[in-house]
């Protein structure tokens, strides 16, 4: 309603004073009656304009054809699966975070352990996934693809496939598509640790048009959480992180607490080679006498692995969370993921506690990290390090140049051979307080903050400003999303209002833009209507178009889904 | 303009959009109308040549699909639409009433204006806007917009002096200009 400062204001500018003064009166009954109306059209507004985003968003991959019907209208989300039935009455909804508190949460889970669910996941060389499961619910338009034709420029997305399920529960994963085979999804669901409602988990072999029900190593009413990752290199070799709510079922010193007398769960970490046919427990690195976990390292690209057979052969990395949350450390396996050994001593050697990010190249044997003297987190000086014989060797190149590493990402210059090293580095414009009352830095979200080495890490040059239209600002809380076989980097771009907080439940999609070293402005790729859970970026051969799959999430109060989609045609 | 540059430009005021077809065609037909401005924006998204440009020229091609549309559809409909259903301040009020009666014949007056003076009465009002947004969208002078504005409200006074004078219920004793 405004005030009457206001109305006076506004009455005063449209020249009303000089009308009689029951047409004065009518000015401001109807002041009052229409900021009443928008106050009761609002909601009705918002969905409209979240729908208007995502017909935008999926209008910008095409061009009208000749025969362009006058009006398109929005389909329905490709995956909707309500929640079963009665969960709303005893699975509380988490607390929604603005974006920037995402990923603080996601560091407070590494760093304190308080929360329980875990991501795990594997990302080829050619391949970069976002695993964000543990970020907040929120409102996000559903998907829908639009076929096109392939040419030089990117088709529309298209529908693979429906996943076929979709759950509000805190404890599920995400689907994991097998990045050296996108037609291999697996997924799992599974109900928290207070259900003992019995996990499941499926995968389908041709992009999701059949699926079959896969067993799980332990009693599925046991499972409170269960993590799915796949081999970037081997689509059968897959890695299933599990919580198991059954005290006994757990090795006495694998058993955490849940806090305040509600008892113990462990977490346990199996391996299959056969698509899930079968499954043995990880041959995992112990740390602190205990073997911990693979994880995803989730401030960064996400775990990268060389199939390059002239480089690093068939050796995997991935970050590994120790027992309780004890550490965070790099390891690798040199037989595709059966057995798994450290591959960060001389780091720790050299002073650091923690590896808190890492990126390899696909072309070889190079791996960058980054460390810390004591746990990661945001507001923490890291210092990055340089292995140029896949985890063997470091050496420290020095600390970066601010304390807000959002991920980093190699890739190689397809004109010049250069390699190059992306870090999304944003400054810290301000200090402000999360949810829990712990300070965080409030960060730029400058494109410029997105840096690029060409000389390994000895010196840094910013990307521009330029080709981003105004209004728009970098998503650094899911960092670079990989590259282009041109050597670009890929950024997530959202309207300003959702990066700053101020409008993070109406999420309504995003634009992903590509720079290299060289351009002067960035340029569109594509655009997305709703939240990237995972982006594949397969780059093709030389002169052929790369290609994207993408798993979106849409998390709403009805229940969370996910669209499953692919783009072909990206240059 | 290139089509991958049409959602990161037309994005930041598809909210305006949305709000400026709820004001002029009802919340019911907002969507049918701004899902209609915006393809026919992509359509002719090629002859759009400046990017700072972008949000009066779909403003004005979500006016003009209102305007269109109201014309198919008749002011008749529009009435019924806006008596019954819109979430005016009304639907707070009992019918039968005398604020009742008289929201309504706000409504009706708003609709009996001529078209002109409905989208300023609608966009001044509804949508919220300032005589110079308003402007802007209509590509008429600031000054025009508010001098159409005083005429409107003027001619909405005698439209409602003449109702309330034929409708004003006859068990109560209190007369509109009370109210």
């Amino acid at each position: 309603m405004p005030s009457e400062y206001e109305t006076d204001a506004a009455a005063q500018s449209d020249g009303i004073h000089s009308l009689p003064a029951n047409a004065q009166e009518l000015y401001q009954t109807l002041t009052r009656e229409g900021a009443a109306w928008r106050g009761t059209a609002a909601p009705e507004i918002e969905r409209i304009r979240q729908r208007l985003n995502a017909q935008a968003a999926l209008l910008s991959a095409e061009q009208p054809a000749d025969d362009a019907p006058t009006t398109r209208r929005i389909a329905q989300p490709l995956v909707t699966v309500s929640a079963p039935s009665g969960y709303e009455e005893h699975m509380p909804q988490r607390p929604t975070a603005a974006p920037h508190q995402r990923a603080a949460g996601l560091r407070r889970w590494i760093t304190t352990g308080v929360t329980l669910a875990l991501i795990a996941g594997f990302v080829g060389a050619l391949a970069l996934t976002h695993r964000l499961s543990n970020a907040p619910q929120k409102g996000v338009t559903g998907v829908t693809g639009v076929n096109g034709d392939t040419g030089n420029k990117p088709t529309g997305w298209v529908s693979l496939s429906k996943l076929d399920y979709a759950t509000t529960f805190s404890a599920n994963d995400t689907p994991a598509i097998a990045p050296s085979d996108h037609n291999v999804v697996y997924e799992t669901m599974a109900q928290g640790l207070q259900e003992h409602a019995p996990a499941s988990m499926s995968a389908t072999r041709d992009g999701g048009k059949t699926w079959r029900t896969l067993a799980l190593p332990l009693q599925a009413d046991h499972i409170g959480y269960a993590g799915i990752s796949v081999s970037p290199i081997n689509p059968q070799v897959i890695f299933l992180s599990l919580i198991d709510t059954v005290s006994a079922d757990c090795p006495a010193n694998r058993l955490e607490s849940m806090g305040e007398g509600a008892g113990s769960f462990c977490r346990l970490e199996y391996t299959s080679v056969n698509g899930g046919a079968s499954w043995s427990a990880a041959n995992l690195p112990l740390a602190n006498g205990v073997a911990g976990l693979l994880t995803t390292n989730v401030n960064s690209a996400g775990p990268i692995v060389s199939n390059s057979a002239s480089a690093q052969g068939q050796r995997l990395l991935s970050s590994f969370m120790c027992f309780n949350f004890g550490c965070t450390r790099l390891v690798s396996s040199a037989d595709g993921g059966v057995t798994w050994s450290f591959a960060d001593q001389q780091m720790l050697a050299g002073g650091a506690k923690n590896v808190c990010d890492y990126t390899a190249s696909a072309t070889s044997a190079t791996v960058y990290a980054t460390t810390a003297a004591g746990q990661c987190g945001y507001g923490v000086q890291n210092t990055l390090w340089v292995s140029h014989d896949a985890g063997a060797n470091w050496t420290k190149v020095g600390d970066l140049a601010t304390t807000n590493e959002r991920g980093m990402v190699m890739g190689q210059d397809s004109a010049t051979g250069a390699s190059l090293l992306y870090m999304g580095l944003p400054r810290t414009t301000a200090m402000s307080k999360d949810k829990m009352g712990d300070p965080f830095p409030v960060i730029s979200q400058s494109p410029s903050d997105v840096l690029v080495s060409v000389d390994g890490g000895q010196t840094w040059q910013h990307a521009p400003t330029r080709g981003i239209p105004a209004g728009h600002s970098v998503y650094f809380q899911i960092g670079p999303l990989g590259t282009l076989r041109d050597g670009s980097v890929l950024m997530d771009f959202i309207p300003t209002t959702s990066a700053n907080g101020a409008d993070a439940d109406n999420f309504s999609g995003s634009a992903i833009y590509a720079w290299k070293p060289g351009d002067a402005t960035w340029r569109y790729i594509t655009s997305v209507s709703a939240e990237i859970d995972t982006l594949l970026v397969t780059p093709a051969a030389s002169g052929q178009t790369d290609t994207f799959n993408a798993v979106l999430v849409n998390r709403s109060g009805q229940g969370t889904t996910f669209a499953f989609i692919q783009q072909v045609g990206i240059r | 303009m290139e089509y991958e540059r049409f959602a990161p430009l037309v994005t930041p005021h598809t909210e305006l959009m949305a709000r400026v077809a709820a004001a002029l065609v009802g919340a019911s037909d907002a969507e049918d109308a701004a899902q209609e401005a915006l393809v026919r924006a992509w359509r002719a998204w090629p002859g759009l040549r400046d990017a700072e440009a972008t949000r009066p020229w779909l403003m004005q091609i979500t006016v003009n699909v209102c305007r269109s549309q109201l014309r198919q559809h008749g002011l008749r409909a529009r009435f019924d639409d806006l008596s019954e259903s819109e979430p005016l301040s009304t639907q707070e009020l009992a019918p039968g009433t005398v604020d009742h009666v008289n929201a309504l014949d706000l409504r009706r007056a708003i609709v009996a204006l001529d078209d002109d003076m409905r989208v300023v009465i609608a966009l001044r009002f509804y949508a919220g806007m300032d005589s110079t947004e308003i402007g802007e969208l209509l590509g008429i002078a600031p000054a025009t917009i508010r001098g159409r504005l005083r005429r409107a409200l003027l001619r909405l006074r005698q439209t409602l002096d003449g109702a309330g004078q034929r409708a004003t219920p006859a068990h109560t004793t209190t007369s509109r200009k009370d109210a």
